[in-house]
């Protein structure tokens, strides 16, 4: 049986950069700041560098508090609400920014973004098709 | 049921200053950790809170940024380690840290500036899960 999935949009991404990288749009009020997050479904959550929290004026300790596990160990974060906008599509979503300055990448998980998009991949071609979740197609 | 665990000293630390944070024992904290990771996947926490709905608002119009993704290509190199605000192929500012560039991309009157923090090709390779 073969099946088929129709997307809204197809983007190349940067076959130089680490990891599947896209850019992002992330605004808050009248802030907005563009930024490159990798693409992680293995990634519960969407986090960010605590540095871009503090551009978007977010007092980053008032978030939604979570202590989240990596490969490489422990570290918390903060979530708070705002708005996204990756590869055309806009979302108001909820995003967590690292407690610590060490973080140094930006990620897209399951929750907050993948969750409310269907994504395709062609790793091979640098290929990403994008949709949002339950959207029709035109 | 009652567990003991031996931890090195250096975990036992960083238990001790997380449950102070969190103002609860260093038990109830550990239980809370197992909990959670042993919970059968319907009862897994929500990683967003009680009331907030993330939801998709509609298509934008994102400038393109092939120009962006030229000069780092061609750049790359002499900025490993950095944040580069840039735009189209213009390099707009440079620097340690985001805020700092991308503060200094909008007073130069480039709001839509890509902030990218420069990356070394050549460091291991990226693997990242985060739960």
């Amino acid at each position: 049986m073969i099946h088929q999935l129709n997307f809204q949009k197809k983007a190349i991404y940067d076959s130089l950069e680490v990891g599947i990288t896209i850019e992002t749009i992330l605004r808050l009020g009248d802030i907005e700041t563009i930024c490159e997050a990798k693409v992680d479904t293995g990634s519960d959550i969407c986090i960010f560098k605590r540095e871009i929290g503090e551009y978007l004026e977010i007092d980053i300790e008032l978030g939604y508090k979570k202590r989240l596990s990596t490969l490489a160990g422990g570290l918390s974060a903060f979530g708070h609400s705002l708005e996204l906008e990756t590869l055309g599509l806009k979302f108001e979503t909820f995003v967590y920014f690292a407690e610590d300055y060490a973080l140094d990448r930006n990620l897209l998980g399951r929750q907050g973004w993948l969750q409310l998009v269907k994504i395709g991949l062609d790793d091979y071609k640098n290929e990403i098709y994008i949709s949002p979740q339950d959207e029709e197609i035109y | 049921m009652t567990l003991t665990i031996e931890l090195t000293p250096e975990i036992e630390s960083r238990l001790e200053a997380e449950a102070k944070r969190n103002g609860m024992s260093k038990t109830d904290l550990a239980k809370n950790v197992i909990e959670e990771r042993f919970a059968p996947k319907e009862k897994r926490q929500n990683h967003i809170p009680e009331g907030v709905k993330p939801r998709y608002v509609g298509k934008a119009k994102t400038r393109d940024f092939s120009g962006d993704r030229e000069w780092l290509a061609e750049n790359r190199n002499e900025y490993i380690g950095q944040h580069v605000a840039l735009h189209g192929k213009h390099l707009i500012a440079n620097g340690e840290s985001y805020k700092e560039v991308a503060t200094k991309a909008r007073e130069a009157g480039f709001k839509d500036a890509l902030i990218v923090f420069v990356e070394d090709p050549n460091a291991p390779p990226f693997v990242e899960f985060i739960s």
